[in-house]
């Protein structure tokens, strides 16, 4: 039976920071680490990486997970092929196949961004009484992921300007797909300001 | 001396926690300038609450008193206090698998990330922390 909820938000940044800082995956075990507890890497295929992932969840129950993650360029990411992790562990996952669909775009009127959540939970009639619980989970976390990144993203603009993204496309920082980013967000680095964290520490 | 050469406002002694990272501003409401002090025996360093990485608040970091080190909050960048050289990534150590697979990524040309760790008086139970090049 298969539960599908969507959450969309207007994020005020610009739709480059949000997608920068999506795939500037250096943060994600540090910055969310309310919810993430560890993190590696088990695969990379072309836009396809495998994670392993520890979580948090209601901010006490630990699990560890694999799952894809799948990049659209620019700015659609894709979650799915969610298991338990080791796999012999009774976990969520063993009954509930989830996918989830992450997508970033202009918001229409305004300088700002549109994140639209998509998420697929297909799961045995025993467990559809729970699934707005299940729905709750989700979306708490995510609001909560999605909180720190804007927390992110507005001290970098206060401090660098609206819209710098300079910081991730300079060539020694590292972020997941990044030929793909540069490819597509390259020209606005020349309306953004110059300064960087280094140089405001000088 | 002229007080130009120091920020205007001075940081009390008192109130000061020596296991913690003590957050407080020094600057004025046209240029405000937040500084995280960490009492080191002695000593004092003291840092702008802005990570040279990417700009993180560095007072809500982490703390390691015994080897003086300082991670960023955001991406776990590990400096040290005392020099205020960064130590260590702990990101290679997730992302070294990834980290070739890009053309517009060049390790290489990653800056040496420093933080500036400011020079300072004591005088009359307070800090002044002094503008211009690090000691």
């Amino acid at each position: 039976m298969k539960h599908r909820f969507r959450v969309v938000e207007e994020q005020d940044c610009t739709v480059a920071v949000a997608i920068g800082a999506y795939l500037d995956c250096e943060h994600y075990v540090h910055l969310h680490r309310s919810i993430m507890t560890k993190l590696s890497i088990d695969k990379v295929e072309g836009r396809k990486v495998t994670w392993r992932q520890g979580l948090r969840w209601l901010g006490f129950l630990k699990i560890t997970q694999t799952f894809v993650m799948e990049y659209f360029p620019p700015g659609h990411f894709k979650s799915y092929d969610m298991k338990a992790y080791p796999r012999w562990l009774p976990q969520f996952h063993h009954f509930v196949k989830t996918v989830m669909d992450v997508r970033y775009t202009k918001h229409p009127q305004r300088d700002a961004t549109v994140m639209t959540f998509d998420c697929e939970m297909d799961m045995p009639f025993f467990l559809w009484p729970f699934r707005n619980v299940f729905q709750g989970i989700v979306e708490k976390m995510h609001h909560l992921k999605d909180q720190e990144d804007l927390d992110m993203i507005h001290r970098r603009d206060k401090f660098f300007g609206r819209g710098n993204i300079n910081s991730y496309l300079a060539e020694g920082q590292f972020l997941l797909f990044k030929d793909d980013y540069v490819a597509h967000f390259a020209h606005e680095a020349q309306r953004a300001q110059p300064a960087t964290a280094a140089e405001l520490n000088a | 001396m002229s007080s130009s050469n120091f920020y205007p406002k001075p940081i009390p002694l008192d109130g000061l926690s020596p296991t913690a990272l003590n957050v407080r501003a020094i600057g004025d409401s046209e240029n405000p300038v937040d500084v995280v002090v960490v009492v080191d025996g002695g000593e004092y360093r003291i840092v702008r609450d802005l990570c040279p990485h990417m700009g993180a608040p560095l007072s809500q970091g982490k703390l390691c008193t015994e080897e003086r080190k300082l991670s960023c909050p955001w991406h776990g960048y590990e400096f040290n206090l005392a020099s205020g050289e960064l130590m260590h990534n702990p990101n290679d150590e997730i992302y070294g698998c990834m980290k070739t697979l890009y053309k517009s990524f060049n390790p290489a040309k990653t800056p040496k990330y420093r933080l500036r760790v400011l020079p300072y008086e004591v005088r009359g139970g307070e800090i002044h922390v002094r503008r211009g090049v690090s000691s």
